[in-house]
C-alpha cells in the first residue's frame, strides 16, 4: 500500500529549486536502512545504491526530481511587502491569493500570501515576477523577521484527504511523487539480491529546465533509465482535446513525451508486468518534456522508461492525485524492478537496431 | 579516381522504409545489409544509431560522417470508438500536405496497413473553413473498418508508428526521382555509395559512417553516436529546401551542384574544413554551392558542441516538398556529393585537420 505516513512528511517539506537539501536529508534517512552507499552529484541530486552481489552489474537508474515550483525573494519594497521571482512555472490562473511558505537560514518559516501586479489580478508577469505580502509594513519590518534575499518559498496548502474518499490534495505531487516512488521501491526489495546495481533518488532543479538530472545521468552512469514523475491530467477540462491522464484508471503508459521516446520494448514490458499484476494502466502522451531527455541521450545513450501517475491542478498550490493510481504505479514499478535481469537490459539496448 | 556507377536499388530501398524517431530499425537493418560487406565493423549507440567503420592506416584522425534514418511521420495517439485513428505527429508536418494521401501503420510485430487521411468534401463549406489548414492533430486515418474492435483485431496498438505510403519514382527526367523521407534517406545513399567507391582503397583516416536515430525529435541519435565514436573531424550530411517552384524562387535548384552549408539555425561550419570541400570540389570539376540555413539544424549541431568540440560542417543535398509524403531530389546533386566526400575521405589526414584548427586559432599539437 502507499505509505501515506511518508506521503504526508514529504509534503510537510519544502524544495523550491536549488532548495531541495530538506528532502534530500528526508530521503537520505528514509533510504539509508536499505542502501548499500549513497551517491551525489554536485548540484544536490542524491542516489542510494543497492548493489549486486556479481561485479560488473549493469547500472539501473530509478529517478525523478525532489524540486517543487517555488518563489525567491528579490527585493524588499518600501511598502513591506517583498518582490519576488517565480522558480519553475506555476500555473498562472492558480496564483492570486495564493499561501507561500518561506524557509528563513536558521530554519524557521514566514507566511505570506501572493498580491495581484494589477487590478485585472494578474498575478505573475510575463517575466514570472511576483509580489508577496507577508503582513510586514515597511521593508525594514521585513527584514526584522529574519527574512533574506535569495530566501525561497513554496506553497503553504495543508495535505487534504477527506474520509472515504481515495483521493489526496497537496501541494506538491510534481516534486514528492518520485521520492515516495523511491522509498517504497527501495523498502520492497530490502530483501532481494538483484543481478544489477539498483540506483534509486531523486534529482534537484527539474523545474527550472531539467538541470539536476544531467549531473546526476553522469553521476550514475546508468545502462536503464526509469524516470517517476506525474503528468497533467485532462480529464475534467470541458476543451480538452483528449482525455487523457484520467484520474482513478491507474499508472500511466507514455508512448510520447516531447523530450524523449520511451524505448518500445521497455514500454511493452511494462505493459505485460501490469497484466500480469493484474494492475490498471492508461495510455498517455505528454506535450511537455521530462528529466527522461537528458537519461536517455547522455552519454552513448539509455534506454528509458516513464511510470508516472496523472496529476489534477499540476504547478498549482493544490494538486490532486488518486491513491489508487499512486498504488498501481507503485506496484508496477516494483514488480518491474524485480523481474529485470542483464539480458532483458542488453534488449532494450538492442531493441531498435 | 574512378567512381562507381550509383545503384539507385539502394536509394529506393530506404526511401520505401518505414521508420520514425525511435522506429528505425527497418532503416537500420538495410543500411547493415548494404554497408557490412564495405566495411571492417558495424557499433551502435544504445538508441540504435548504426556505425559502419572502415579502418585506416591507424595514425589518421577520426572522421565521422552522418546521416540521420528517421522520416517525418506520425504515432497511433487514439482509437475512436468508429474506427477512425487520430494522429500524433512526430517531427514538424504542415496539415497542408495530408489530406487524402495514404499513410501505412506499422505494428509492433511489422505488419503494415494501409489507411487514408480523411478530408472533407469542400459542398457547402464556407470560404473561411475552405482557406483555413487543418492542424495536424486534428487529423486522422480512415482505416477502412466499421469500429474500434476491427483496428485491434488487426493488432495495431496506441503507439504504433504511422508513415506515408511512398513508393520511390524515377521522374519524366531521370535525373529527377520521388521518394518519402528523403530528409535524410538519400544521404544514407550517399554513405554507401561513398563506402562503395572506397572498396579496396586505403585511407589515412579512420572512416566512421553513422546512420543516426531521432534526428527530427531533437538532434538525439548525432548526440550518443559522437559519444560512440569520439570523432576528430565530423561532416554531417543532410537536405536543404530547394527554391526552385513556382511557390518558391530564391534560386536553390535541384541540379545545380553540391551545397556546403556555412551556417544553419545552430552551428557554424568550420570555415576551413569548408575551404577543403570547396578545394576538392574545383578540382574535381564539381559544381559548389553555399547555404546559409535560418531554420532548421542538423547533426551537427549536436556534434560540434558535444566533447571538448569537434571540428565540423554540414554537406547538403537540396529537396523540394521536404516533410511531405513526396520530395523530389536531383541525381546530379547526389553523385557531385558522393564524389566530393570519396575524394575527402583519401585525403584528410592529420596535417589538415591541424590546419583546420589552426584556421581558428589552435596552435597545431607538437
Amino acid at each position: 500500500m502507499v505509505d501515506e505516513q511518508v506521503l504526508q512528511a514529504l509534503m510537510a517539506l519544502d524544495g523550491a529549486p536549488g532548495d531541495e537539501r530538506r528532502v534530500s536529508a528526508y530521503l537520505r534517512e528514509q533510504l539509508a536502512p536499505y542502501a548499500d552507499d549513497f551517491v551525489y552529484d554536485n548540484l544536490g541530486s542524491i542516489y542510494a545504491i543497492k548493489r549486486a552481489k556479481t561485479p560488473n552489474a549493469p547500472r539501473v537508474m530509478v529517478s525523478g526530481h525532489m524540486d517543487e515550483v517555488g518563489f525567491v525573494a528579490k527585493r524588499f519594497n518600501d511598502n513591506g511587502t517583498i518582490a519576488g521571482l517565480a522558480l519553475g512555472e506555476p500555473l498562472k490562473a492558480s496564483l492570486l491569493g495564493s499561501a507561500v511558505r518561506f524557509t528563513l537560514a536558521n530554519g524557521q518559516t514566514v507566511m505570506g500570501t501572493l498580491l495581484a501586479h494589477d487590478t485585472a489580478g494578474n498575478a505573475m508577469t510575463a517575466k514570472q515576477d511576483v509580489l508577496i505580502d507577508c503582513g510586514f509594513a515597511s521593508a525594514k519590518q521585513a527584514q526584522q523577521s529574519g527574512l533574506q534575499i535569495g530566501d525561497r518559498a513554496v506553497f503553504a496548502e495543508a495535505l487534504v484527504h477527506n474520509a472515504g474518499s481515495q483521493r489526496v490534495i497537496a501541494k506538491a505531487f510534481n516534486g514528492r511523487y518520485a521520492p515516495l516512488m523511491g522509498i517504497a521501491l527501495l523498502k520492497a526489495v530490502a530483501g532481494e539480491a538483484l543481478p544489477f546495481d539498483l540506483y534509486v533518488g531523486c534529482t534537484v532543479q527539474e523545474t527550472v529546465g531539467l538541470r539536476g538530472v544531467q549531473t546526476a545521468t553522469n553521476a550514475v552512469q546508468p545502462d536503464l533509465g526509469i524516470v517517476v514523475d506525474t503528468d497533467a491530467a485532462f480529464d475534467t477540462q470541458k476543451d480538452a482535446q483528449d482525455r487523457i491522464g484520467r484520474l482513478g484508471d491507474g499508472v500511466l503508459l507514455n508512448f510520447f513525451d516531447q523530450t524523449v521516446l520511451p524505448n518500445r520494448l521497455l514500454l511493452q514490458t511494462l505493459k505485460q508486468v501490469c497484466e500480469a499484476q493484474g494492475l490498471p494502466y492508461q495510455y498517455y502522451y505528454s506535450l511537455a518534456g521530462s528529466d527522461a531527455a537528458w537519461i536517455n541521450k547522455l552519454r552513448t545513450g539509455t534506454p528509458t522508461l516513464f511510470v508516472n501517475v496523472a496529476v489534477r491542478n499540476m504547478d498549482t498550490p493544490q494538486q490532486v492525485a488518486d491513491l489508487g493510481d499512486l498504488q498501481s504505479a507503485q506496484q508496477a514499478l516494483i514488480a518491474f524492478i524485480q523481474q529485470l535481469t542483464p539480458e532483458q537490459i542488453a534488449a532494450f539496448k538492442a531493441e531498435n537496431r | 579516381m574512378t567512381f562507381k556507377q550509383i545503384d539507385l536499388n539502394i536509394l529506393r530501398r530506404v526511401s520505401e522504409a518505414d521508420g520514425i524517431g525511435g522506429c528505425e530499425r527497418e532503416v537500420s537493418r538495410i543500411v547493415a545489409e548494404y554497408g557490412a560487406p564495405l566495411c571492417d565493423e558495424i557499433i551502435h549507440d544504445n538508441l540504435g544509431s548504426t556505425i559502419m567503420i572502415k579502418h585506416g592506416s591507424g595514425h589518421g584522425p577520426k572522421v565521422m560522417f552522418s546521416a540521420h534514418m528517421d522520416e517525418v511521420g506520425f504515432m497511433v495517439r487514439e482509437i475512436t470508438d468508429a474506427g477512425y485513428i487520430k494522429l500524433l505527429p512526430v517531427g514538424g508536418w504542415w496539415g497542408h500536405v495530408m489530406p487524402a494521401h495514404e499513410l501505412t501503420v506499422t505494428t509492433m510485430t511489422g505488419e503494415k496497413y494501409i489507411g487514408i487521411v480523411g478530408a472533407r468534401a469542400p459542398h457547402g463549406l464556407s470560404q473561411k473553413v475552405k482557406n483555413t489548414v487543418i492542424a495536424p492533430m486534428d487529423l486522422f486515418l480512415d482505416m477502412g473498418v466499421k469500429n474500434r474492435q476491427a483496428i485491434l483485431d488487426l493488432g495495431i496498438q496506441i503507439g504504433d508508428m504511422v508513415t506515408p505510403n511512398t513508393k520511390f519514382r524515377v521522374m519524366n527526367d531521370p535525373d529527377l526521382l520521388c521518394g518519402k523521407g528523403w530528409d535524410d534517406r538519400v544521404n544514407l545513399g550517399t554513405m554507401l555509395e561513398v563506402m562503395r567507391n572506397l572498396e579496396g582503397v586505403h585511407t589515412d583516416a579512420d572512416l566512421y559512417f553513422a546512420a543516426t536515430v531521432q534526428e527530427e525529435v531533437g538532434i538525439r541519435g548525432a548526440r550518443t553516436a559522437t559519444h560512440t565514436i569520439l570523432p576528430d573531424v565530423a561532416v554531417a550530411l543532410d537536405v536543404t529546401t530547394a527554391t526552385d517552384t513556382p511557390l518558391d524562387t530564391a534560386g536553390m535548384k535541384l541540379g545545380g551542384g553540391l551545397v556546403l552549408s556555412m551556417v544553419d539555425h545552430l552551428t557554424l561550419s568550420n570555415p576551413s574544413l569548408i575551404a577543403m570541400m570547396t578545394q576538392i570540389a574545383q578540382a574535381n570539376d564539381l559544381d559548389v554551392r553555399y547555404d546559409f540555413m535560418t531554420d532548421g539544424g542538423t547533426d551537427a549541431c549536436s556534434i560540434h558542441k558535444m566533447l571538448d568540440g569537434v571540428v565540423a560542417m554540414t554537406a547538403s543535398l537540396p529537396t523540394r516538398y521536404m516533410h511531405s509524403p513526396r520530395l523530389l531530389i536531383s541525381r546530379t546533386d547526389y553523385e557531385q556529393t558522393i564524389r566530393l566526400l570519396t575524394v575527402f575521405c583519401q585525403q584528410i589526414d592529420w596535417q589538415h585537420l591541424d590546419g583546420m584548427k589552426q584556421a581558428i586559432g589552435i596552435q597545431a599539437h607538437q
